[in-house]
């Protein structure tokens, strides 16, 4: 705890620093957050050059708007409310042109029918060549991508589901029940693969 | 000590630690004696562990450089002068509707300036010739001829803004029939028989 407040007075020295026109403080904030933030738009858009330029995009953005910034929020979590947005208005746009990039968002729990346990035995093998053949990827590209955000925050960042909510302005609740849905998703993806 | 059902909400929030005490031990004791629920938490860890087992991605070599290079000169200072402000769908809901409320009743305010058919009419058989002048032709008693129909009745329709006008109907060039009123006010389509029993100017 002790060690995270200590983050935090680090950024907020950096951030003030930044704002009487010091371009380096700002630099180090950049340093600080870049690959955890690159790593998340990366799992969420799916491909490189789009998880840059809006990594980019999200600090000039923050840097613009730095008087905004609120010191009750983490300076990540702001940093991935601006990058969450920023995404899903890329994915919003080229919606128009490939729409059927995105299935429709199908509401109700589906219902997963346990099979008998008999291909799982090698599973460390098996979990390997999934990744090998990038099928990760394409199971966790498969979410809608209302779902995919909360899900990787947790997975991936360990965020709590406070945090979750506050970058992705939705309640505690429909966070709780997306983090849900997208695990079934991906359990009925994984079966299929299996 | 028999278990009730556990729905899949339950298993994943006892799966992600969001359960109370209570219910906590309710689905841990389902779960040793349910190989379906069993299974269910096994394939949520592995896919979890699938999840999180995935390669990070680091951000490129060079990046720090390449947004530092396209920063504003320096943070804005204050807030832009024009913002709109963070409001929620229903209120930017109740906004639109103001507006376009208002465009309505602004709209109709040029409705009421719209001019309106005004018949000027006036039964005079044994005239040659019977023209109008007023207000609206800056009393030019060439401008506006009447026509005459087969009853003797001279008529003339004019498209006129709305408001009060004095006019009179000349006969001949020469006898002036005004309004019995001297004036009247126009708001609607309208017809004026102006009568012939008053003293002509």
């Amino acid at each position: 705890m002790d060690q995270n407040n200590q983050k935090d007075n680090e950024d907020l020295f950096l951030i003030k620093e930044a704002l009487e026109g010091n371009r380096d403080s700002f630099g180090l904030l950049v340093d600080k957050y870049k690959n955890s933030l690159f790593n998340l738009v990366y799992k969420y858009m799916g491909n490189s050059s789009d998880a840059q330029d809006i990594c980019q995009d999200t600090f000039i953005k923050a840097y613009t708007h730095l008087n905004e910034y609120k010191i009750n929020y983490k300076f990540s979590t702001w940093l991935f409310t601006i990058a969450a947005n920023l995404s899903k208005n890329k994915l919003k746009r080229r919606k128009f042109i490939f729409f059927s990039i995105d299935k429709p968002i199908h509401t109700d729990e589906e219902n997963i029918i346990a099979e008998p346990e008999d291909k799982t035995s090698n599973n460390d093998t098996f979990m390997l060549k999934l990744e090998q053949a990038g099928l990760v990827t394409e199971m966790l590209q498969s979410l809608p991508a209302d779902y995919k955000i909360p899900f990787l925050l947790r997975h991936e960042e360990n965020r709590s589901l406070e945090e979750i909510a506050q970058i992705t302005n939705l309640s505690v609740g429909v966070v709780k029940i997306r983090i849900h849905r997208a695990r079934m998703r991906l359990l009925k993806k994984y079966k299929e693969k299996l | 000590m028999k278990f009730k059902d556990v729905s899949n909400k339950q298993l994943n929030e006892y799966f992600d630690g969001e359960l109370n005490e209570k219910e906590n031990l309710h689905v841990c004791g389902h779960v040793k004696n349910c190989p379906i629920c069993m299974e269910r938490l096994e394939l949520f860890k592995k896919v979890s562990d699938l999840i999180e087992k995935m390669p990070k991605k680091n951000a490129p070599l060079g990046f720090t450089e390449k947004v530092l290079a396209n920063l504003p000169e320096k943070p804005a200072a204050k807030a832009p002068f024009f913002r709109l402000p963070a409001l929620n769908t229903l209120s930017y809901a109740a906004i639109f509707l103001m507006i376009s409320a208002s465009a309505v009743f602004f709209g109709s305010k040029h409705y009421f300036y719209k001019t309106v058919n005004v018949t000027f009419e006036i039964a005079m058989a044994d005239a040659s010739v019977v023209t109008l002048a007023g207000d609206f032709n800056n009393w030019n008693m060439y401008a506006t001829a009447l026509n005459d129909n087969e009853n003797g009745v001279w008529s003339v329709t004019l498209p006129l803004k709305k408001g009060t006008y004095q006019y009179s109907i000349i006969v001949d060039g020469k006898k002036w029939y005004p309004d019995p009123q001297s004036e009247i006010t126009i708001n609607k389509k309208i017809k004026i028989n102006v009568p012939t029993n008053i003293q002509t100017i």
